[in-house]
This record gives structure tokens, C-alpha cells and sequence, in this order.
């Protein structure tokens, strides 16, 4: 089934035309030039009886007389437009001929057009039907954008779901796979060790696909939060390193730290952070031909902490760069060991470490390779 | 340092309970014992009298909120820590503020895992008397 797109009341009754003119004969002469286009039509005598009856009419159109008793044209409109804002119905201002003072003013108080007096009625209704019309789609856009808004945090809801009792699953055959293929619970022969191995690296990329998945959905629903507080950089990398060290020894490749220009502390979201580092890590050993060695730096200048993760992969391709820390914004470059990725890591990378208030980049060595680096704020 | 406590597992999937035995049993030579739901878990503490209990917090009927509160007040010295997926920070503190030792997210390595249990047993069985 289509959606169902509830449809804009001015598709469905009249249009609503709302003449605000102290003057009754123009009020007429313009009711008379409307009538035949079968709009609604109310005509009010005065600024302030337009702002009384706006809510209740809810014009799509407001044709307004400029020199009124009372507020005039300019302040009625200044004052729909404060109290309606976007949703206000377009106002065309009726104005003496040749006055392009006038005209001016009008359009600075939020006027979209204007009717010169006296009115020639051709003109007038081929100038309000543009207006009611931009009107009509506006409207339809507004509605369509607030539908694909409720339909994306649906999604994301559903998405947090799925991915969520997916997960814990995953988790245990990846954890019990574990426990098999290291012998703590019985020995294996080598063939039942690489049947294990294939069960444990499955649900691994599995797993990490749906947390990839699952970060994407907590900062696409704006829901990113993260608790700064002074932690020790330095341990964190050293866990981190280890723990991925694990995971490039597969492929005979290494990881390499160099932790010597490592402040004590460095103010911080230390969950987030090691996030962010498995991410470069993980990467680079993805990206990294067997037995070449990653190598982790930090830096330390006044004010600013960086960590960098330099590959002796291909680089990134200098047009695919901007991609890099884009939604899905996978490049042409692929793992060297078919690892899989949904393109979503360095997106969320960026916005952690933009929510610290710190800068991620990464950029090609001339030597070869690449180095993605990100810094944090030092006090 | 090997850990050879008794240790209660609750959680209401099976082969969580599976996984965490094995990792609770990778740190040493404990006796473990598992419960499959709140009640379980509160009727197995009378009966085991467990050094730690590792409690599921998403649980049907009484959930791990609950049952900490229930073995609490059953023994205000039991040591609980809760078992997370997703950390819901909320849960957490709700968690932390209701006596528990500490958390532990189950779609973590093992070693983590293994890591984090070490670190809050030390904590909690190993700390040296204070000096009066």
C-alpha cells in the first residue's frame, strides 16, 4: 500500500482569499475581479480586525491595502508574519500606481508581491493564482518533509530494534565460537579449528555491521551525547592497540604505538574516543597489505592533543576524499581481506570527535599509505 | 589473581548464560550456577548463597532492576553486577544507585569481558583493610 498523503485543505476546499482593504468600493471592485475564480473570499476593514479573523479564516492568500487607520499595511504584516512565521499565508500588498516606495516597503515587511491601484483584473488574477499556487506546493512540501521525518525516526526506531535483539546472539556465537577454537573447552582437530574460525569471523563482521548500524541510527536521531571528563589517553591507546593487535596478527600485520608524546590526561569521552581509535585501527589493518605494520602516534602542542593512525595501504583516491567521513560514503578502496564494511565508521567518528569540540582528517603519505589523525582540546 | 568464588549467572537467554559462565569460569576455578529469570535468581541466591550474582537487566516479568532490588534487601551485602547490551546510561545509574557493583556489556570480546570481572572482583573481594 502507498502512503497515504493527507492532503493540504486547499487542495481540497476552495482556496481562502482574505482582502484586508478600509476602502469598501476597492474592497468590492477586488471581491468582484475574485468572484469567478471560486475562491473563498472575506474582506476585513483594518489591520488589526485582519490579525483577529487570520487564525480563524486561515487565508492561503492575503491581499493588503497599505494606508489603513489604525496599524497600516507594513505593521499588519510585520505582525502575521511574527505570529504565523513560515506558515504564513503569502500577503500582496495593494498599492497606489507608481508609488515604488511603497513597493519596496512592502516587500522588506515580508510582502511576496504587489497589486497596483486601480486594479486592471486580468493581472490581479493571473498574479494570485502564482501566489496561491506556490502557495499550494509549499505546503505540500512542508507536509512531505514532516512525513519523511516521522518515516526516518520510524525507521531508525524499527532499525534499533532489529539490530538490538540481533545482537545479543551474535554476540554469544561469537563469544562460544571463541571459547571453541582456543581449546580452553577440549581440544579440536585443525579442520574443526578452521570451521570455528569461520563461525567466530562471521558473526564478528556481523556483529560489527549491526553496531555500525545501530551508532548510525543513535546519532541520526540526534542522540549523540558525550560525558567529558580528564581520562588517561595514554591506557586507553595501549588497550586498544593490544585488543586490535589481535585482530591484524591474522593477517600478519602489526600494530605499532608510540605513546611517548602522550599528555597524562587528556579531557574526554574515554567509551567514545576508544570508539573512535578501534575504528582507525581497525581501518588501517582492513586496508593494509599482510605483514606491513600501522603505526599509532601522539602529539602533544599547546592546546591540542592528536592521535594518528598511518597504513601502508593504497591511500585514498584525492576525489574520494570527501566522501570519507560522509553517511555510507564508502570509496573505491577495498579491505585486502575482504572485510566488510556499510560505510558508516568515519561518519560517526567525525561526529564524536566533533562533538569534543577536536577536528578528524586523514590525508595520503607520499611514500604511500595514508594517515588519519584526529585531535581533541587540551586546557 | 584466579577467582574461586561461586557466581551466579541470570540472564533469560541461554547462551548468554552459556558465555558468561565460560568466561566467568576462565578466570580461575569457580563454581558457577545459573538462573533464567528474576525469580530464579532471587530463589537460587537463598539457596547458593553466591559470592557475586551477574544479572541480566532486560528480563520478561521481573526484570534486573527488580530482582537487584529483591536480593538487596534479601542480603544488603550481595555483590551484583548488572549485564548490559546497549548501555542505556540511565539504567546504569538507576543500577549503580541501587547497590550494584558495576556493569558488564555482553556484546563485548571476551577478554573485556574478562577484564572488567577481574577488576570489579579485585575491587570488591581483594581490597586491603583499611587502617583503622
Amino acid at each position: 500500500m502507498s502512503a497515504v498523503i493527507d492532503k493540504p485543505r486547499s487542495a481540497a476546499a476552495l482556496p481562502r482569499v482574505m482582502i484586508v482593504e478600509d476602502d469598501r468600493v476597492n474592497a468590492r471592485i477586488l471581491a468582484g475581479i475574485l468572484k469567478p475564480e471560486g475562491y473563498e473570499l472575506l474582506a476585513v476593514g483594518s489591520g488589526e480586525a485582519a490579525l483577529q479573523s487570520y487564525a480563524e479564516f486561515r487565508p492561503d492568500l492575503v491581499l493588503l491595502d497599505v494606508m489603513m487607520p489604525g496599524i497600516n499595511g507594513y505593521e499588519a504584516c510585520r505582525r502575521l508574519k511574527q505570529a504565523h512565521g513560515e506558515q504564513c499565508a503569502p500577503i500582496v500588498f495593494i498599492t497606489a500606481k507608481n508609488e515604488s516606495d511603497d513597493v519596496v516597503e512592502g516587500l522588506a515587511a515580508g510582502g511576496v508581491d504587489y497589486l497596483p491601484k486601480p486594479f486592471r483584473p486580468k493581472e490581479a488574477v493571473a498574479r494570485i493564482r502564482v501566489h496561491l499556487q506556490n502557495r499550494l506546493l509549499s505546503e505540500q512540501q512542508r507536509r512531505l518533509v514532516e512525513q519523511l521525518n516521522q518515516s526516518n525516526a520510524a525507521k531508525n526506531r524499527l532499525m534499533g530494534m532489529v539490530a538490538h535483539d540481533l545482537r545479543n546472539p551474535l554476540a554469544s556465537i561469537r563469544g562460544l565460537a571463541d571459547f571453541l577454537r582456543d581449546g580452553s573447552v577440549g581440544a579440536i582437530t585443525a579442520e574443526q579449528r578452521d570451521l570455528v574460525d569461520n563461525i567466530f569471523s562471521a558473526s564478528q563482521s556481523m556483529l560489527d555491521l549491526i553496531n555500525e548500524l545501530l551508532d548510525a541510527a543513535v546519532v541520526e536521531a540526534g542522540e549523540l551525547r558525550v560525558e567529558i571528563q580528564p581520562a588517561p589517553l595514554a591506557e586507553l591507546l595501549d588497550k586498544a592497540v593490544a585488543l586490535n593487535n589481535i585482530n591484524a596478527a591474522r593477517k600478519g600485520t602489526r600494530i605499532a604505538a608510540d605513546l611517548a608524546g602522550c599528555p597524562p590526561s587528556v579531557p574526554m569521552d574515554p567509551k567514545k574516543i576508544r570508539q573512535v581509535v578501534d575504528n582507525l585501527l581497525s581501518n588501517a589493518v582492513k586496508f593494509s597489505p599482510p605483514d606491513s605494520t600501522v603505526r599509532l602516534r601522539v602529539d602533544a602542542e599547546p592546546g591540542r592533543c592528536t592521535v594518528a593512525v598511518r597504513d601502508q595501504g593504497p591511500g585514498v583516491p584525492e576525489d574520494e576524499r570527501g566522501k570519507l567521513f560522509q553517511d555510507f560514503g564508502r570509496t573505491s578502496v577495498r579491505p585486502t581481506a575482504g572485510e566488510q564494511s556499510i560505510g558508516l565508521g568515519l561518519a560517526i567518528c567525525r561526529k564524536i570527535v566533533e562533538a569534543h569540540g577536536g577536528s578528524i582528517a586523514a590525508e595520503n603519505q607520499p611514500g604511500g599509505g595514508c594517515i588519519f589523525k584526529f585531535s581533541l582540546p587540551l586546557p | 589473581m584466579s577467582f574461586s568464588g561461586k557466581v551466579l549467572v541470570v540472564d533469560d537467554e541461554a547462551h548468554i548464560r552459556k558465555f558468561v559462565s565460560l568466561v566467568v569460569k576462565s578466570l580461575g576455578q569457580p563454581t558457577v550456577v545459573e538462573a533464567a529469570n528474576g525469580e530464579e535468581a532471587v530463589q537460587a541466591y537463598a539457596r547458593e548463597q553466591p559470592d557475586l550474582v551477574l544479572l541480566d537487566v532486560n528480563m520478561p516479568r521481573i526484570d534486573g532492576l527488580q530482582a537487584l532490588q529483591q536480593l538487596r534487601r534479601q542480603d544488603p551485602d550481595c555483590v551484583v553486577v548488572m549485564l548490559t547490551s546497549l548501555v542505556n546510561r540511565q539504567t546504569v545509574d538507576e543500577c549503580l544507585r541501587l547497590g550494584a557493583a558495576g556493569y558488564l556489556r555482553k556484546d563485548t570480546p571476551r577478554q573485556e569481558i574478562a577484564d572488567e570481572l577481574r577488576r570489579i572482583i579485585a575491587e570488591t573481594f581483594e581490597e586491603p583493610e583499611a587502617p583503622q
